[in-house]
């Protein structure tokens, strides 16, 4: 009982921890321009870590889709592909894909980042230059990692798409033709779902970068301190980029 | 640009107490520290001397107790805008702690870039300037990656330097380096406190250091200053806390030494 009331308070602790971070960290459009060099590397980096696993990913996600959908509707009608391929790609599987593949890519590498100049006093050295570490190296990657993640997302669909009508044209055991599948595709999707998506491209960026910051920032005890908090870092992304999602559905669900 | 060099600030430490959990590091430390003196903090390892010294520089509060620079609590020193602070504080840490991802001379003008006090031709003026002065001259656009320990040790001395701070702190500077480069590191310090009237106290367990750059030693001790003066007063001290401290450095130096003799034999 008292390990779990501690579980449940070191939980509540972090979460207050990350969004105290995060109100501390959103920048105002003053030293939003100031902060702008920064952001674009940050965004650079987020890109040139992620693109290259993101395509690969994404591509084989669409022709599993077409393919494991198709299985399914054999005994029905398979003019539905296109839809279901890309209303899951947009609305689910592209900023969740994305989402898990910069937390651990980017975020990983933002927590051992900040924890190794925790460790080694890079942090208090800033502190003694005063210049807030928090200004210099939180708020440039959480506004990097809320620009960044829409456009891997969007960049995402299209490729799983692609990976979808390459899977349609090839596979004997999908009856339907490719303008069958883009037609049913294009007809179904909105702009609404496409914008679901990008809000939590934004969502999941600025959550996968404040929690990354703040384990970073509270790593103590060396180099194991270091692997400790960058896994937690991971785990606590993966968990929140989920129950964001829920929420975000839930939401979307209730939209006209 | 012409910088006006630092002035010194004094530095008063008064019965402060600090500890982490139930453990007491400090407990009732008092030590004045006049403007433009060098203090060589010494003591063991686990004494507490870097708490003290990252108390001093506002790194941390202490659990009670106060510290004043240049007449100022260290809190309200620390809470001024950067650029209404009457004096500067800068420290070089035991382990450089250069940012991994810029270059020397980046690294240099950081303060300077940041608050944006000065152009790019004074910044790189400055760097030069420093790096000339801790003989570290054409290594700008180095990543301290490229660095031996040695050389990071004094970039992170330039670094400190750039800014003309008022008061120096050391936090181990000499921590895992060779006896060859420890003298040089220390030599480096005494230049500093020969060329800026600035206030500096370095935190170390090395007795070289002690020797070459202090005005004035106090030994740290069960948490308090159980020790100061000059540095000839403190090796005739008759406390046993310091006697004991003194045997063990006087091996471990007789023994580097002779480590460093086997080398150069070696090597020559």
């Amino acid at each position: 009982m008292q390990r779990c009331g501690r579980t449940v308070l070191n939980t509540l602790s972090t979460l207050g921890e990350v969004l105290l971070l995060l109100g501390r960290s959103i920048p105002g459009p003053r030293s939003l321009w100031r902060e702008r060099t920064r952001i674009v590397e940050q965004m650079i980096i987020v890109g040139s870590e992620t693109l290259p696993i993101a395509s690969l990913v994404a591509f084989f996600i669409g022709m599993v889709l077409v393919v494991q959908t198709a299985d399914q509707l054999v005994n029905y009608s398979q003019e539905v592909l296109g839809s279901i391929v890309g209303l899951s790609m947009t609305k689910e599987l592209g900023p969740v894909l994305i989402a898990f593949l910069v937390a651990g890519r980017v975020g990983s590498s933002i927590t051992a980042q900040i924890g190794s100049m925790a460790v080694y006093d890079e942090l208090n050295a800033l502190r003694t230059m005063d210049i807030d570490p928090e200004r210099y190296l939180v708020t440039p990657r959480i506004i990097a990692m809320a620009l960044s993640l829409p456009v891997l997302i969007l960049y995402a669909d299209a490729v799983g798409i692609l990976g979808g009508c390459l899977a349609v044209q090839l596979d004997p055991a999908i009856d339907i033709s490719l303008a069958l599948f883009w037609d049913n595709l294009v007809s179904e999707i909105a702009m609404q779902d496409i914008v679901v998506g990008l809000v939590k491209g934004v969502v999941f960026g600025v959550t996968i970068a404040a929690v990354s910051c703040a384990f970073g920032l509270r790593t103590r005890g060396g180099t194991a301190g270091v692997a400790s908090s960058t896994t937690q870092s991971v785990v606590w992304s993966f968990v929140l980029v989920i129950v964001f999602d829920f929420i975000i559905v839930r939401m979307a669900v209730l939209l006209p | 640009m012409k910088r006006t060099p630092g002035k010194g600030v004094d530095v008063k430490v008064d019965n402060v107490i600090h500890e982490y959990g139930d453990l007491r590091v400090l407990d009732g430390v008092n030590m004045d520290i006049a403007a433009g003196e060098t203090l060589c903090v010494l003591g063991g390892s686990g004494t507490g001397k870097s708490v003290l010294v990252r108390l001093m520089a506002g790194l941390e509060v202490p659990t009670s107790g106060e510290i004043q620079i240049g007449g100022m609590l260290v809190p309200e020193y620390a809470a001024l805008p950067p650029d209404e602070k009457p004096f500067l504080v800068s420290m070089v840490f035991q382990h450089s702690a250069l940012l991994g991802s810029l270059t020397v001379e980046e690294n240099i003008t950081l303060r300077m870039r940041e608050h944006r006090t000065h152009s790019e031709k004074d910044m790189h003026s400055i760097c030069e300037q420093v790096l000339d002065e801790v003989e570290m001259g054409g290594s700008n656009n180095k990543l301290p990656g490229e660095l031996s320990g040695g050389m990071k040790k004094r970039v992170a001395l330039a670094r400190a330097l750039a800014v003309n701070p008022d008061l120096l702190f050391y936090d181990e500077p000499t921590a895992e380096l060779d006896p060859v480069l420890t003298e040089q590191i220390g030599l480096l310090i005494a230049r500093v406190r020969r060329d800026r009237p600035i206030t500096q106290v370095v935190v170390t367990h090395d007795m070289v250091i002690a020797d070459i750059v202090a005005d004035r030693v106090a030994m740290l001790g069960d948490g308090r200053i159980a020790e100061e003066g000059s540095y000839r007063e403190f090796l005739a001290s008759p406390d046993p806390g310091t006697r004991s401290f003194l045997e063990a450095a006087r091996v471990l130096t007789s023994r580097d030494q002779a480590d460093n003799k086997d080398k150069t034999g070696k090597d020559g």
